[in-house]
């Protein structure tokens, strides 16, 4: 009934445990340190891992495949210039685009980018055009090709509470247009609420007569080899006031955005790193102190040093496990927020 | 053969640049069953000799033989096995663990030296009543007067029938009629059960039990004076 025991598996720990139990502020306190520097890692790291990725994903959307971009220096560019990509250089993949930014009259109001895409050229290009499209299972272009549709993403359609057949109604310039929802893009990832700005889609032609583009469009995107670049700079170039420009540089803007709110992130997510660590190492630092008394206690009575530190050890990890748990949920609580700013 | 026997010993503590020397070539020896006193004014370095009895710190130099092992030579863990079985503490206050009872804290100095059996339980309760407080078994320390806490700290040092017992001014925090009783009790104990006993303290009222006054005056010298009956 009474085997000999080991020197000291029953009444350290118990005495240690107690003292957590019985002491559950100081406990409390010491985890709450802990809690605080996972929490301020781990948010810090959520939101830098999803902002990052939420841009990946938005600029890859609507650049889509793209390479190149045929611009004009003198703002639209003429549609004649979209023949002569196909009789003079040869390109037979290319997609004329018109991009207005609006703004949708909801709310507070969206801004949006209003993109008029021939969809017959646009499946070599974007990946949202081929998306499944909610609604109506008619033709993509049949849904498009009658007067002031649109199709929007499914996300802001949830976000404003819009459903297929309602009116929008868009600021533009000075004047207003109205269109209608006709159906909604499904992302494959949801980057719903993440996204930059939003978007709203027609067929060219709607757009051309929305935005009295007449036989000009804002843009033609391209997907190049590096040959045909030369052919195209070879012929068509030859015009100075038409530009080739990559599609990466067409939105570097944008990414020179991304990168500066990733460095602070980076910045911000080390500076949280060392917060975390100082309050952690006081939190175990603290809890070990306030009971140097005992520990000599435990000394003088001839408990050695390793079974002391076994003791410690095993204290702080249940102290640090608390911390860390709770600095987990914490952690992935307050990411949440920071997105949400 | 004596029980303890100290040789030649020094010790000093550094403080940053400066050196204070506390015990310099200190020799005694003290018999079995005898109660020895230690006497100084605050900061002579009565604590410090306790110390090294029980190997908490260790000397500069010089040799300590206890019950004929040379604790000097012993390493740390050893040394600290070797206080563990031999050695009962009592010090000024903070004896007892505050998150266990009485009880559990003598049942801690069982299972710490391998006594934690039916005779050494036996024992526990023997000495509690000893000291007057096995109704109060079950209590946790600080709700126990600083004269009872004392008193379980006595139970304490002998439950695992320790050689020596030491104790640093062990009625140091109590009033004068607790602190009587407390020596009274701690006394008769320690004779009944035949341990060695090596006591400090700062007041001359005690001296009248020792058998052996070890007076620390000035810095380090040490007068040493057999009781005369
Ligand atoms: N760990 C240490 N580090 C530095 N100095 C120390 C240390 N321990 C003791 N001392 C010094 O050694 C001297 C003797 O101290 P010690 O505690 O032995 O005295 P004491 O006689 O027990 O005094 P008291 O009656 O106050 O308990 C004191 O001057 C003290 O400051
Ligand atoms: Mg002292």
């Amino acid at each position: 009934m009474y085997p000999p025991r080991g020197k000291i598996d029953h009444f350290i720990p118990k005495a240690g445990l107690r003292y957590l139990f019985t002491h559950p502020w100081q406990t409390f306190l010491s985890s709450i340190g802990i809690m605080l520097g996972v929490a301020v890692i781990l948010s810090i790291d959520i939101a830098n891992e999803s902002s990052g990725k939420a841009f990946d994903i938005s600029m890859e959307s609507v650049t889509g495949k793209t390479t190149h971009r045929l611009l004009s220096r003198q703002g639209d560019i003429d549609l004649s210039t979209y023949i002569k990509l196909r009789t003079e250089a040869g390109i037979t993949i290319s997609a004329p685009v018109i991009e207005e930014n609006v703004k949708i009259l909801i709310g507070n109001g969206y801004t949006a980018t209003f993109l008029g895409l021939d969809p017959f050229s646009e499946r070599e290009f974007r990946n949202f055009i081929s998306a499944d499209l909610t609604g109506d299972n008619t033709e993509l272009s049949q849904l498009l090709s009658s007067n002031n549709k649109v199709l929007i993403p499914e996300s802001f359609a949830r976000e404003a509470k819009l459903t297929i057949g309602d009116t929008l109604s868009l600021k533009w310039g000075d004047g207003v247009l109205r269109v209608v929802c006709a159906g909604l893009i499904k992302s494959n990832e949801d980057v719903s609420g993440n996204r930059i700005e939003q978007f709203l889609i027609s067929d060219i032609e709607t757009a051309r007569k929305l935005f009295n583009k007449g036989n000009f469009v804002s843009h033609i995107d391209l997907i190049l080899t590096p040959s045909e670049v030369e052919r195209i700079t070879k012929t068509i170039l030859s015009n100075p006031t038409l530009q080739l420009s990559t599609a990466e540089k067409s939105n570097e803007t944008a990414k020179s955005m991304t990168e500066a709110f990733r460095l602070n992130l980076n910045a911000m997510s080390l500076l949280a790193l060392i917060v975390g660590l100082f309050l952690i190492y006081n939190a175990m630092t603290f809890s070990v102190v306030q009971r140097r008394r005992l520990l000599a206690l435990l000394r003088a009575a001839g408990v050695t040093q390793k079974d002391i530190f076994i003791q410690v050890m095993a204290e702080s990890i249940f102290i640090a496990s608390i911390g860390t748990i709770g600095g987990i949920v914490g952690g992935i609580f307050l990411g949440k927020i920071m997105l949400g700013l | 053969m004596h029980y303890i026997e100290i040789k030649n010993i020094n010790k000093s503590f550094h403080e940053g640049d400066t050196v204070h020397k506390v015990l310099d070539d200190v020799n005694l020896h003290l018999n079995e069953g005898e109660l020895t006193i230690l006497l100084g004014r605050r900061g002579s370095g009565k604590s410090t000799l306790l110390n090294l009895l029980s190997g908490i710190d260790i000397p500069d130099s010089g040799q300590i033989f206890m019950n004929s092992t040379e604790i000097t030579l012993l390493r740390e863990p050893a040394r600290t096995i070797f206080r563990r079985k031999n050695v009962g503490f009592i010090f000024q206050f903070f004896n007892l663990i505050p998150t266990l009872t009485v009880n559990e804290n003598l049942h801690l100095a069982l299972e710490l030296t391998d006594n934690f059996t039916p005779e050494g339980k036996e024992r526990a309760k023997f000495l509690l009543n000893e000291v007057g407080l096995y109704d109060r078994r079950n209590s946790y320390p600080d709700v126990l007067s600083g004269g009872e806490q004392q008193r379980i700290a006595i139970a304490r040092a002998l439950v695992h029938n320790p050689g020596i017992i030491l104790a640093d001014e062990p009625t140091g925090n109590l009033d004068f009629k607790t602190a009587d009783k407390v020596i009274e009790i701690l006394d008769d104990l320690v004779k009944k059960n035949g341990k060695t006993m090596v006591m400090a303290t700062h007041s001359r009222e005690l001296t009248g039990l020792a058998d052996r006054i070890i007076e620390f005056k000035g810095k380090s010298i040490i007068v040493s004076s057999q009781r005369q009956n």
